[in-house]
């Protein structure tokens, strides 16, 4: 069952694992599982770092209380030496180091207990059977000392020689390495647990490390599909970019193309049907003209009717001139701007400067430049409040520029959209034939428009 | 006086009737044919223009131009005279019609009394 977005079954259920750990990472819970795995490992090392820190002072007091104990029994020893010493000397020196040895001997005894209860936490091991014992002793020992006090030497001295003290030190040695030993077991434990301590703190330890490796791989991988990704998406929308502009230039050209037609069919229709009323009301009025005999009111009218009629034949032929350059058509694109630059400065009112040389375009290109000039000279009249306008046309290498420049107010062109001054339709006309349109203009600084059309331009 | 024989190549019927009617009336001319396209007008002056004294031509036919016309009666040297009745009297169309060979160019709007008086003035002599 592969995915629709695998193309290959045998990549499945890799895509699938993959897909599965990157749906994992993507998860609400997964930071609150990190953070847990995080605390459990820190609570982990920290558990095996406290056993071993018991374990190892454990380990440390066993030996100490070994060295205790063994320092107890020779304290015994001694303490029954110097009894007997005194038993036989009677000398008040040895009775007094009798003292002070079951002293030492007492001390010992409190610290090998302390060190024992030290790795016995749980108090599970009884010492009572050595204190018990140590008690008999001391007390047998102290009869000795008290029977020599009272000048009773020969039952001190059959005591002390009795086999009793030396069963009591037999049963002692035995009693202390009894609690050894049971400490030593406690010890065991604690060691075993350590072990198991040191090995869980080792595998989770290598655990965290392949965990954090795996995440470390697998973010970078993400990081580096999501570059990926990006600019796949910049590439398709670049690309959507290209398409669009090329669909709307394709629309605009043919916006053009549709206005151009149209102004064409109603320039044929205005000069066809229209021109002829005309020419034909001037033939009409020719022949009354001729007529004998009319009457001077009838005369007077009629001039009055021809020279509305004049009037009605130039509005005509401006109307069509203005949708159709028909100079353009016969006369060529030189002396088709000439007239043009002619007309709007008597319309506008202003001297246009024409400078203009030949140059060889086909003739829809030599159209869309005279309309640019067209336009131009139109926006002036409607905004640019200028004095002077130029209009140069050359050809400059392989290309043709026109520019229409005045020295008028000027606009900031970042603050005009592209509707106006028709700056959109002229740029899609020229760009059409695979040339540029730039606008120069600063506030106060006048404007100047510039096309630049290629010589060799595939014309269509 | 004999009247004179015209041609007229005019692809405008109003303007084309009303031109009849008024030579026809104010001169002494027949207007003994007309076409509307520079075709039909070189056939027609191939076979009959030697029976013409004048000819109009309209600059921009329905098919063709007049320049065409003048063209070709300017290769047939036909001995009618020509003459441009056209909406476009430029300089330029002016000097490209006198080089084809017309006598003289009027413009439709303006120059149509110049017209009558020069047919006037044709028929008289």
């Amino acid at each position: 069952m592969p995915l629709p977005s695998t193309p290959q079954p045998s990549a499945a259920p890799v895509n699938r694992l993959r897909s599965s750990f990157e749906m994992a990472a993507r998860g609400r819970y997964t930071m609150p599982i990190v953070i847990a795995l995080g605390l459990v490992g820190m609570a982990v090392n920290e558990s095996a770092y406290q056993h071993s820190q018991n374990a190892l002072s454990s380990d440390i007091a066993l030996t100490d209380a070994r060295v205790k104990s063994a320092e107890t029994l020779q304290l015994l020893t001694e303490v029954g030496l110097y009894a007997r010493s005194y038993i036989l000397t009677a000398e008040p020196q040895e009775a007094s180091r009798y003292h002070a040895a079951v002293q030492q001997m007492q001390e010992a005894k409190a610290s090998a207990f302390a060190l024992v209860a030290q790795v016995d936490t749980q108090r599970s091991i009884s010492v009572a059977p050595i204190e018990r014992l140590i008690v008999q002793h001391v007390r047998a020992t102290d009869d000795w000392i008290a029977m020599v006090g009272r000048g009773e030497r020969a039952p001190a001295i059959a005591a002390a020689a009795g086999s009793a003290s030396l069963a009591r030190r037999d049963a002692l040695r035995q009693a202390f390495a009894q609690v050894l030993a049971e400490a030593a077991a406690v010890q065991q434990v604690a060691r075993d647990n350590l072990y198991r301590a040191l090995m869980l703190n080792r595998v989770a330890v290598h655990l965290l490390a392949l965990v954090t490796m795996l995440g470390l791989f697998l973010f970078q991988r993400q990081l580096r599909r999501g570059d990926q990704q990006m600019a796949q998406e910049g590439q398709r929308l670049a690309e959507r970019v290209r398409e669009r502009t090329a669909e709307l230039t394709e629309m605009a050209t043919h916006l053009v193309n549709a206005r151009e037609d149209e102004r064409n069919h109603i320039a044929r229709e205005l000069h066809d049907e229209l021109g002829g009323l005309l020419t034909s009301m001037k033939l009409d009025l020719a022949r009354l003209r001729r007529l004998p005999d009319l009457p001077p009111k009838v005369t007077e009218r009629m001039l009055s009717i021809e020279t509305r009629l004049n009037e009605g034949i130039a509005l005509k032929r401006r109307i069509i001139e203005d949708l159709q350059p028909s100079a353009l058509k016969q006369l060529g694109l030189v002396q088709a701007l000439e007239i043009l630059c002619r007309e709007m400065g008597e319309r506008l009112g202003k001297p246009v400067q024409a400078e203009l040389h030949d140059v060889t375009l086909d003739k829809s290109a030599e159209l869309t430049l005279y309309r640019i000039c067209q336009e131009s000279l139109t926006n002036i009249g409607k905004y640019a409040r200028c004095r002077q306008v130029w209009v140069r046309l050359l050809a400059d290498n392989d290309q043709v520029r026109l520019s229409v420049r005045d020295d008028g107010q000027g606009f900031d062109p970042q603050q005009v959209s592209h509707g106006r001054h028709g700056l959109l339709g002229m740029r899609v006309r020229v760009e059409s034939h695979g040339g540029h349109l730039s606008v120069d203009s600063a506030p106060g600084a006048g404007t100047t428009v510039t096309a630049r059309i290629p010589i060799s331009a595939p014309g269509n | 006086m004999p009247t004179l024989r015209a041609f007229i190549v005019e692809d405008n019927p109003v303007i084309l009737g009303n031109l009849v009617a008024t030579l026809e009336e104010l001169t002494n001319i027949k207007v003994v044919g007309s076409v509307s396209t520079e075709a039909d007008a070189v056939r027609e002056l191939d076979e009959h223009g030697n029976d013409l004294d004048l000819v109009i031509v309209d600059v921009f036919l329905s098919g063709g131009t007049g320049l065409g016309v003048l063209a070709a009666a300017q290769k047939m040297q036909l001995d009618a005279r020509r003459v441009v009745l056209t909406n476009f009297a430029t300089p330029e169309v002016r000097r490209r019609c006198t080089a084809l060979g017309a006598a003289e160019v009027f413009d439709k709007s303006n120059e149509l009394d110049a017209l009558i008086d020069y047919c006037e003035k044709l028929a008289e002599a």
